[in-house]
């Protein structure tokens, strides 16, 4: 049985399509919707539309952007001959919350996976490549700490040695505030290979 | 709810929601089965470092209502160097995805996860011709499956012959007589003592064997026709190997 109006159920179904809404969840936004003034809802549908027409991939970095270069790319402040490299554009934000990093990004848009069929040719590597050159100091290599992340850190490695660029990887260990003792063998093994002298 | 204690290895992964995934493991008691892991991607999760692939873990698990669930995991082997090194990573995975390709649901073969075990713990521990290795693996992996070429004499007429023809699929060799128009890759007698020498082999005396470049290639053609055959679909890790390859040979 069909309790809604057409168009309430068309509102529950398009909510309940997002990623972690489900049917309940879609149901208590769609009755929220209902409940706000008209020009809060007006609000809502053009932010969405003015996002979706107007975000597009930063020419030379590949991070979100709503113009050609991206913030980033655009801040002389920032050191370009320092490059980031992260697998997906929520990474560039997560890198950024630490405000430690002052160089610029490379998002590849995915990661080398040898059993889900992505190759190096199906990533944004040849756009890395050619944003090296004489000048480029270090290229942190950002990738996610699984099978994926660590196959495109070791093929971007092997790219890169040959044109003497220092390639480094981010640090896995502990989390902070965490306790050693329930960390796993993997884990702790990492963080014993990623010591530093204090 | 009844808890239940095996070992297993991780095949594969596949994320699903905001922080889960289903993993795909052979395990001794039930063979291959699906697992999922709720909460395994999450920063803080207890399962997050265990559930990768190459992982041999003792784990307990529950039976959901159409799949398993873990609840507890206790690494025993966690492979990951493999992960250091670019080109154990690419054959690593490929033998993962042939014994992914190979096995059945919830059908036990000890033997092939013995197989898949000491090969991993080869990669691992020692410095192997790995392309040798893929070319043992393969041959030991499809006989174990069932699927062992039969190489003692021609498989029509039973005489025993020093060369001869490889067929796909027949599964054997045929002597020039028998062979007729089937297609068939030649094999001499250098070719043939290699394959009785690969298939006698154990996986730990691989340096035992020396062989060279043109006849690995063209042993690894006919493995690699001889699979395909049988498992009847590409691998998409071998598409990593040969581009790893070609970017060698380009060097």
């Amino acid at each position: 049985m069909n309790f809604y109006p057409q168009s309430v159920l068309k509102l529950i179904e398009e909510f309940s399509k997002l990623p972690g809404v489900g049917s309940k969840t879609a149901q208590r936004l769609a009755f929220h919707i209902l409940n706000i003034d008209m020009e809060q809802a007006e609000k809502l549908a053009s932010a969405i539309v003015e996002a979706k027409k107007n975000i597009r991939y930063c020419s030379v970095c590949g991070n979100l952007s709503d113009s050609d270069l991206c913030p980033i790319c655009k801040n002389d402040a920032r050191d370009s001959n320092l490059i980031c490299v992260v697998q997906e554009p929520r990474d560039v934000i997560a890198m950024e919350k630490t405000r430690e990093f002052k160089g610029l990004y490379h998002v590849l848009h995915g990661a080398i996976s040898p059993l889900g069929g992505v190759g190096p040719d199906d990533i944004r590597l040849k756009e890395l490549l050619s944003r090296i050159n004489s000048e480029t100091k270090e290229i942190i290599i950002a990738t996610n700490p699984n099978v994926e992340g660590e196959a495109t850190a070791m093929y971007i490695a092997r790219l890169l040695k040959p044109l003497g660029v220092r390639v480094t990887r981010i640090a896995h260990g502990v989390p902070v505030g965490g306790d050693l003792e329930y960390a796993d063998e993997v884990t702790l093994t990492k963080a014993l290979e990623g010591r530093r002298e204090i | 709810m009844d808890f239940i204690k095996l070992q297993g290895v991780v095949l594969k992964s596949i994320n699903i929601g905001e922080s889960d995934k289903i993993i795909t493991m052979l395990t001794d008691k039930f063979g291959k089965i699906d697992v999922v892991v709720y909460g395994a991607r999450k920063s803080n999760s207890k399962f997050m470092a265990s559930t990768q692939q190459f992982c041999y873990c003792e784990f307990v698990i529950s039976k959901g209502k159409s799949l398993y669930n873990l609840k507890q995991c206790n690494i025993i082997e966690s492979f990951q160097s493999i992960l250091l090194n670019l080109d154990k990573l690419a054959y690593g995975s490929y033998f993962l995805e042939l014994i992914d390709k190979l096995t059945e649901k919830d059908s036990v073969n000890l033997s092939l996860m013995g197989l898949l075990l000491k090969t991993l713990y080869i990669i691992t521990h020692d410095e192997v011709d790995l392309e040798l290795l893929k070319l043992v693996f393969d041959f030991k992996a499809i006989s174990l499956f069932g699927n062992m070429p039969y190489l003692n004499g021609c498989i029509k007429c039973r005489k025993k012959i020093e060369f001869g023809y490889f067929s796909v699929s027949d599964g054997g060799i045929y002597c020039p007589k028998c062979k007729e128009n089937k297609f068939a890759y030649p094999i001499n007698k250098e070719t043939l003592n290699l394959l009785l020498k690969i298939k006698n082999i154990k996986l730990e005396n691989l340096r035992d064997i020396n062989i060279d470049k043109k006849t690995m290639n063209y042993l690894q053609e006919i493995m690699s026709n001889y699979i395909k055959y049988y498992i009847n679909r590409d691998l998409k890790s071998l598409n990593l190997l040969s581009q790893i390859k070609n970017y060698k040979e380009m060097i």
